[in-house]
């Protein structure tokens, strides 16, 4: 058997009128970050093992493609953008801030998305590292959803949620670590009965017990916000619900609500993430085409702790999706109109 | 109007959901039509019914080509999609086991390197390695698993196990739980559970109702 004609699994060519709609698109895209203020830079595609270990939440280790360099050492094809963003940011670039960096660049998984079958997948995106605070939250939203618009989608959703109220909710019981990631589980699920069968069997009552079990259902508009901000709430809870109160304000103000909805459910990478999180979705299109938010401890990883927030948009669906809806003009070929 | 895609288990998965659905207020004619068609539309053309294999129903809603679907936590737990699984629907209970000849209960769990026959291998794979830290051989059969101990083929199954009715009347025994609670879930894609919101929260709505009313 030769393998000459193929291509290995979970690997694409892009022929030419998608080629065209892809770097006018990332074009458009860049555009937009270069217009808000973020300053591309491009890591190499081979890095050390090390510098993405220990991020489970995200990358978990055996989804890296490893191999070893001459001296033994154990190399990854870059799973993820984020990450050599911090790498640089905490290194070579830790005298600038605030730091707005962005970029456009292929990651690499050993398994294949389930979506399109991929394991090499285009990612865009932007991190703001240095600002802590809902106005930074809100840029970076903001950015994200002019980089949906610029690459060419006109109906889609950027929902909001936050780490900390669920975490703020967890620090009012002296429940163990497993029984605490059973209900981040169910809730993750939006198992509704399962979520208040287990909520009452393990003894939480009162305003927490009716909390928790409504934490699945608090998604919709941005008057879940209006709703939950009547709540008595204490500590870490209380200071997400200001959070993203706050961030919401700010978008509102920008002409932006359209485009907002919030799900205070949203509860996974909860080690990676510690505070707002978002992510884009279009409808009919099954999964999200956007993720981000705020990541305030993955620069210490690089000896200069930090906070960033920031979001990547991934191309390959946003392709997808342009090829089943209608390729705007912009991005196709003029002589192939 | 937007319509719900709903894809339902071909078998009695399918007619219990159909009476939750009817409860609902939706009805199916089309349904007891004996051609079986596999897309089927409700009278107020506001739900879609696809008709398909039990273990693809999670696959057809993670990819979103249906919003919703019932499919038991067996299918969900070997396929791990990526979904919103929101509702137990309480029927199709029944448990997952490790059984093999009754003679050889004492003795198995000294063999080493055990052959295991199911046809969930990822459940099986996950239950040995997490639970009792070992890794074992899987051979992945698509029916009649209790064959696989009676002709050598494999030292223990991991199956379903309702009544143990065919385990019995095949000579094996049931040696442990894997999994005890198995039964009919509702699932729902998590694009869709934004997109539609309002129509499938009235059906989960509805459905606990029922779930509630029946376990009274």
């Amino acid at each position: 058997m030769t393998w000459k004609i193929y291509i290995p699994d979970g690997e694409q060519d892009i022929l030419a009128e998608e080629c065209y709609m892809k770097r006018t698109m990332e074009n458009a895209m860049n555009a937009v970050f270069r217009h808000c203020g973020f300053r591309e830079i491009a890591t190499p595609s081979v890095e050390f093992f090390d510098s993405f270990s220990g991020q489970r939440d995200i990358i978990p280790e055996e989804n890296m493609i490893k191999f070893v360099d001459e001296q033994g050492r154990i190399l990854v094809l870059k799973p993820d953008l984020t990450v050599p963003c911090a790498r640089v940011a905490a290194t070579k670039l830790k005298d600038c801030r605030p730091l707005r960096l962005c970029y456009c660049q292929n990651t690499f998984r050993s398994k294949k998305d389930r979506y399109l079958d991929l394991k090499e997948i285009t990612q865009a995106g932007c991190e703001i590292i240095g600002i802590d605070g809902p106005a930074a939250d809100a840029e970076i939203i903001a950015t994200a959803i002019k980089t949906l618009k610029a690459a060419g989608l006109t109906a889609f959703t950027v929902e909001i949620g936050q780490v900390n109220y669920f975490k703020g909710l967890m620090n009012d019981t002296d429940l163990p670590f497993c029984e605490k990631d059973r209900l981040r589980h169910l809730i993750e699920k939006k198992d509704f009965l399962g979520l208040e069968k287990q909520v009452t069997a393990l003894g939480i009552d009162g305003d927490l017990k009716t909390a928790l079990i409504e934490l699945p259902a608090l998604y919709g508009g941005t008057e879940i916000l209006t709703k939950i901000s009547g709540y008595h709430l204490t500590g870490k809870a209380k200071a997400a619900v200001e959070n993203l109160v706050a961030v919401v304000d700010i978008l509102k103000k920008a002409g932006y609500e359209q485009y907002l909805a919030i799900d205070l459910g949203m509860v996974s990478a909860l080690s990676y993430y510690t505070g707002m999180i978002f992510q884009g979705f279009v409808s009919g299109y099954g999964t999200p085409i956007l993720s981000g938010g705020r990541y305030d401890h993955l620069v210490e990883k690089f000896g200069a702790p930090d906070c960033a927030t920031g979001f990547s948009v991934n191309v390959n669906f946003i392709m997808d999706i342009l090829k089943t809806n209608g390729i705007p003009e912009a991005f196709r070929e003029e002589d192939h109109r | 109007m937007k319509v719900l895609n709903v894809a339902l288990a071909k078998g009695r998965l399918a007619d219990i959901s159909m009476e939750f659905f009817e409860k609902s207020g939706i009805h199916c004619p089309d349904f007891n039509d004996p051609k079986r068609k596999l897309i089927l539309t409700d009278e107020k053309n506001r739900l879609r019914f696809f008709l398909g294999k039990p273990s693809d129903i999670p696959t057809f809603v993670e990819y979103g080509a249906a919003d919703i679907g019932i499919a038991g936590k067996d299918t969900l737990l070997e396929e791990e999609r990526d979904l919103y699984e929101v509702l137990d629907l309480g029927f199709g209970s029944c448990k997952i086991c490790v059984a093999g000849p009754a003679e050889q209960k004492s003795t198995w769990k000294n063999k080493h390197r055990k052959k295991v026959a199911t046809k969930y291998p990822h459940i099986a794979e996950k239950y040995f390695r997490e639970e009792k830290k070992e890794r074992v051989e899987i051979i992945k059969i698509n029916g009649s698993v209790e064959l696989a101990p009676l002709t050598g083929l494999a030292d223990v199954i991991v199956d379903i196990v309702e009544s143990g009715a065919t385990l019995a009347a095949n000579g094996l025994i049931v040696y442990e739980d894997v999994i005890d609670h198995i039964s009919a879930r509702m699932v729902v894609n998590k694009v869709s559970m934004k997109t539609k919101n309002e129509m499938i929260l009235q059906l989960i709505n509805d459905f606990k109702n029922e779930v509630q009313r029946r376990n009274l």
